[in-house]
């Protein structure tokens, strides 16, 4: 049943990449976090309000336009101010927009709570890939886009991109997280601003250096989630693909110890790095 | 700056053609003139200076 | 607006008007402080400026017509989407609308000339320097800037030896700035004709001012900010870079400051222009004068306190997001005054449908689309999802392109032929104006898709689900871009000639304001002789 589930959530997330379906993609997708669903929502009821008002506006200006033509005949009225009307549409627009601002003011203060989150990850910025480290349980490695990538990107590489898997949404070291777990992300960055983006949990946040930001999501499903650098940091912005791999709480486990044998080997490479983070938390607080 | 631009704008021949009701009402329009401009410059520089005075002391403040 | 009657005031100095033409060869324009010659300057460097950035910008949307890495290195892509913006705000957008202020302020206030016409003179030529500055930086070895218009530290602080120009250009372009809305103010407040008060004057005439204004108080903190960047390169300060205890975080801040009001300092002499056209292809006079004068007002004030918005993603206290959230939903309810005053000028109006009404009506449609999407960014949640992504880029260019750029069109070819004397090729004109509206909503409207599905702004080269709204944008780019040519086309056919204009230009329609009583072309000299507003 759970590999079903995964199977399902797994092809679910890999969709937006087949392009026979998702294409000619006109929205935002749902998501798959608590929060992303709520912001969807948002979305829509924002959406759907401006289109309703557009329907009237636009409908009272082709109204005008196709009724009173010069062509037709139509003679100017007089009329150039009604001080009743003006009213009106001054006060309706403005409960229209206390109707929108409470759900928005709601979903906000949810978004800022990253109290009791389950697992705290520290992701840093960097010219250009992330770094990602799982502050409570010794881990931390770079995630860098895959090789295929790398290689068809390259100007007048000559490779088919189309017959690339993930094109520029790949990477070698992939963030891990437990399905239904609060994950808390502490963003930062070590040289220029960057900013940690998956649509499919709804949220971005800059990574900023000498500032440590916070955000957080929980993943309802298992699958893979790709999402890019958002905020322009260079000649190879477009090259530092975010990808979170959402497991069951026990293939999460396993990766986490596999993980942890490595992690010592791995541990002196990445000295260096960690310092440089280390000192810019302590700045933080 | 303004001194000099003003009280040529009658004479100069592709300047300021203006038919003002007296010398008097012109020089008042000249003297107006100078002050707007003057003022707003100062409110520009101000302006610059006050945002650079704000970081400063953003900076390098408690 | 009001009946006009020139008659000759008391005692004026008749002698002193020896009425002469414009000075012959290059020193007409070198050394021009006749208002009509340097707003014929501006417009003419504005349309040049309008091709080089639609230039880069077709090199961008080129690179991103299919998926890979065909034509220009990444770092090159990133110096034309900055260009594309500096050169478009800076040289097309800005300086097109002050030419207008130039040609038609005076025009509509019935004063002679603008207040300082030296400083006037001086404000335009610096621009061709500034641009040659920025534009000369794309020879450089180190390449053109190539951090975004925002110029955001630390990443503007890596740029190479361009970084001392583009900010030496940049601060050009402020000095430009702030003398013109020096000379539009104390022009409005100075030189108006005698019974002109300031709420018988133009629509057009009052959404500079108030731009001006706007100019005037935010010029100047772009300099300062630009200004501390340079002494963070340079000179070892710490402004913003987080290694010396800097923030850059107030760099945006300060930025948005100025940004923020310099959006509407590009829309609100806009609101101007379509208040002029809509009244007099509808017949009708414009729907609540004083409303629309107010909401002009109005939403210069807000534009000082909702800056933030740009920036809701780099982490501020929850009250914070707050405020801006709710000061920049209520740009909306001013900016919706607007829209339905204008609806409600055609309601009941007798409507024809010359280039300039179709541009306006094209604006009221496609701005209002623009200042949804507007609306949809204000909600910080949504945002979150919005933030940097294409559908940003499809909101801004929504209320610039259709918005700013169609109002400027339409201010052309309504004022054209009382400039040149000539009217120009309506048929070319609407043909213009109907290749335009379609190409410019197959360029735009994709776009809102792509940011919605995920595509970030200001890539060179996306993921393969996002290709193929972007070759449809990119299709629509280069329809865009050759139709302009045509516009080019009409301008200089109607500068060379055509059938006579007459005074009124718009017989058919009913044109209001002082303009309209010069003869077309209007005189070197206009008003010399005060008229009067009754």
């Amino acid at each position: 049943m759970a590999k079903t589930l995964k199977y399902a959530a797994g092809l679910a997330a890999c969709l937006p990449g087949s392009a026979a379906f998702a294409a000619w993609d006109l929205n935002m997708p749902v998501g798959v976090t608590e929060l992303s669903r709520q912001i969807y929502g948002l979305h829509m009821l924002i959406l759907w309000v401006c289109v309703i008002i557009a329907v009237l506006v636009f409908g009272a200006i082709i109204y005008s336009i196709v009724k009173f033509r010069h062509s037709k005949g139509a003679v100017a009225a007089t009329f150039d101010h009604s001080t009743k009307v003006e009213v009106v549409w001054t006060v309706i627009p403005i409960a229209i927009l206390v109707g929108m601002a409470i759900p928005a003011a709601e979903t906000l203060i949810n978004i800022e709570d990253t109290r009791d989150s389950d697992l705290t990850v520290k992701v840093t910025g960097y010219q250009w890939k992330w770094h990602y480290e799982y502050l409570d349980h010794d881990i931390s490695f770079f995630s860098t886009m895959d090789r295929d990538s790398d290689r068809a990107r390259q100007l007048r590489a000559g490779v088919d991109v189309r017959g690339i898997d993930n094109y520029l949404l790949e990477v070698d070291n992939p963030m891990v997280v437990p399905v239904g777990a609060k994950v808390r992300v502490l963003l930062t960055a070590n040289d220029v601003i960057h900013s940690w983006w998956v649509p499919e949990f709804g949220m971005k946040k800059d990574a900023i250096p000498g500032f440590i930001n916070e955000m957080w999501f929980r993943a309802d499903e298992p699958g893979t989630y790709r999402g890019q650098c958002a905020e322009l940091c260079g000649r190879d912005h477009a090259y530092m693909p975010v990808v979170v791999k959402v497991l069951p709480r026990e293939e999460y486990e396993a990766w986490l110890r596999e993980q942890q044998g490595e992690g010592a080997a791995q541990a002196a490479a990445s000295d260096v790095t960690s310092d440089a983070a280390a000192q810019i938390v302590a700045k933080a607080e | 700056m303004s001194e000099w631009v003003v009280s040529e704008l009658t004479e100069r021949r592709d300047g300021l053609h203006h038919a003002p009701a007296s010398q008097v009402e012109a020089q008042q329009r000249r003297r107006r003139i100078r002050r707007t401009a003057l003022v707003l410059a100062l409110v520009a520089v101000t302006f610059y200076v006050l945002f650079i005075a704000m970081s400063v002391l953003g900076v390098r403040g408690p | 607006m009001s009946t006009v009657q020139a008659h000759g005031v008391a005692g004026h100095h008749a002698d002193a008007h020896d009425h002469h033409g414009p000075e012959k060869g290059w020193r007409r324009w070198v050394f021009a402080t006749n208002h009509k010659d340097i707003g014929t300057m501006y417009l003419l460097f504005s349309l040049a400026m309008f091709f080089i950035g639609g230039l880069m910008a077709l090199i961008v949307r080129a690179e991103l017509f299919q998926p890979g890495l065909q034509l220009v290195d990444p770092y090159f892509f990133n110096t034309m989407t900055t260009m594309h913006a500096l050169v478009m705000i800076f040289g097309a957008v800005m300086p097109a609308f002050v030419g207008l202020a130039n040609w038609m302020i005076p025009l509509q206030i019935g004063a002679p000339d603008m207040a300082l016409p030296r400083m006037n003179n001086f404000s335009f030529w610096i621009l061709p320097f500034a641009f040659t500055l920025l534009l000369s930086t794309l020879f450089f070895e180190s390449g053109g800037p190539a951090g975004g218009w925002t110029m955001y530290p630390p990443l503007a602080l890596q740029m190479g030896e361009t970084f001392p120009m583009t900010i030496f250009a940049i601060h050009l372009m402020g000095a430009s700035s702030i003398m013109g809305a020096i000379n539009v103010i104390v022009t409005v407040m100075n030189m108006r004709a005698p019974g002109m008060s300031l709420l018988k004057m133009p629509v057009f005439v009052w959404g500079w001012l108030i731009t001006a204004y706007l100019l005037i108080a935010v010029m100047p903190v772009l300099a300062g900010a630009v200004t501390m960047l340079l002494t963070d390169y340079y000179f070892g300060t710490s402004f913003f870079q987080a290694a010396g205890g800097g923030d850059p975080v107030m760099y945006q801040h300060i930025f948005w400051f100025f940004g923020h009001p310099e959006v509407y300092i590009m829309i609100l002499p806009a609101f101007g222009v379509v208040s002029e056209i809509i009244p007099t292809f509808s017949r009708k006079r414009l729907f609540g004068y004083d409303t629309m004068v107010y909401a002009i007002a109005a939403i210069a004030f807000l534009s000082f306190i909702v800056w933030a918005h740009h920036m809701f993603t780099v982490g501020m206290p929850l009250a914070g997001q707050m405020f801006f959230m709710l000061s920049t939903m209520l740009i909306a309810v001013p900016t919706g005054v607007k829209i339905f005053n204008w609806t409600a000028t055609m309601f009941k109006g007798s409507l024809t449908f010359e280039p300039p009404m179709l541009f306006a009506i094209a604006f009221l449609f496609m701005f209002t689309i623009g200042g949804f999407s507007g609306l949809m960014l204000a909600i910080v949640p949504a945002d979150f999802q919005y933030h940097d992504s294409y559908f940003v880029v499809a909101h801004f260019h929504y209320v610039l392109v259709p918005g700013a750029v169609f109002a400027i069109m339409a201010a052309v070819y309504y004022w054209l032929p009382k400039w040149t004397g000539h009217m120009y090729n309506m048929k070319l004109a609407k043909l213009h104006f109907w290749l335009s509206t379609i190409f410019v909503n197959l360029l735009f409207f994709p776009q809102h898709f792509l940011g919605l599905a995920g595509m970030p702004r200001r890539i060179p080269d996306y993921s393969t689900q996002f290709a193929d709204w972007n070759l449809v944008s990119s299709i629509g780019a280069f329809g865009f871009g050759f139709a302009q040519l045509l516009f080019a086309y009409i301008v200089w056919q109607s500068i060379r000639g055509g059938a006579k204009a007459t005074d009124k230009v718009w017989d058919g329609g009913a044109p209001q304001g002082l303009e309209w009583t010069l003869s077309s072309p209007p005189p070197y000299h206009s008003f010399e002789v005060a008229p009067e507003v009754k």
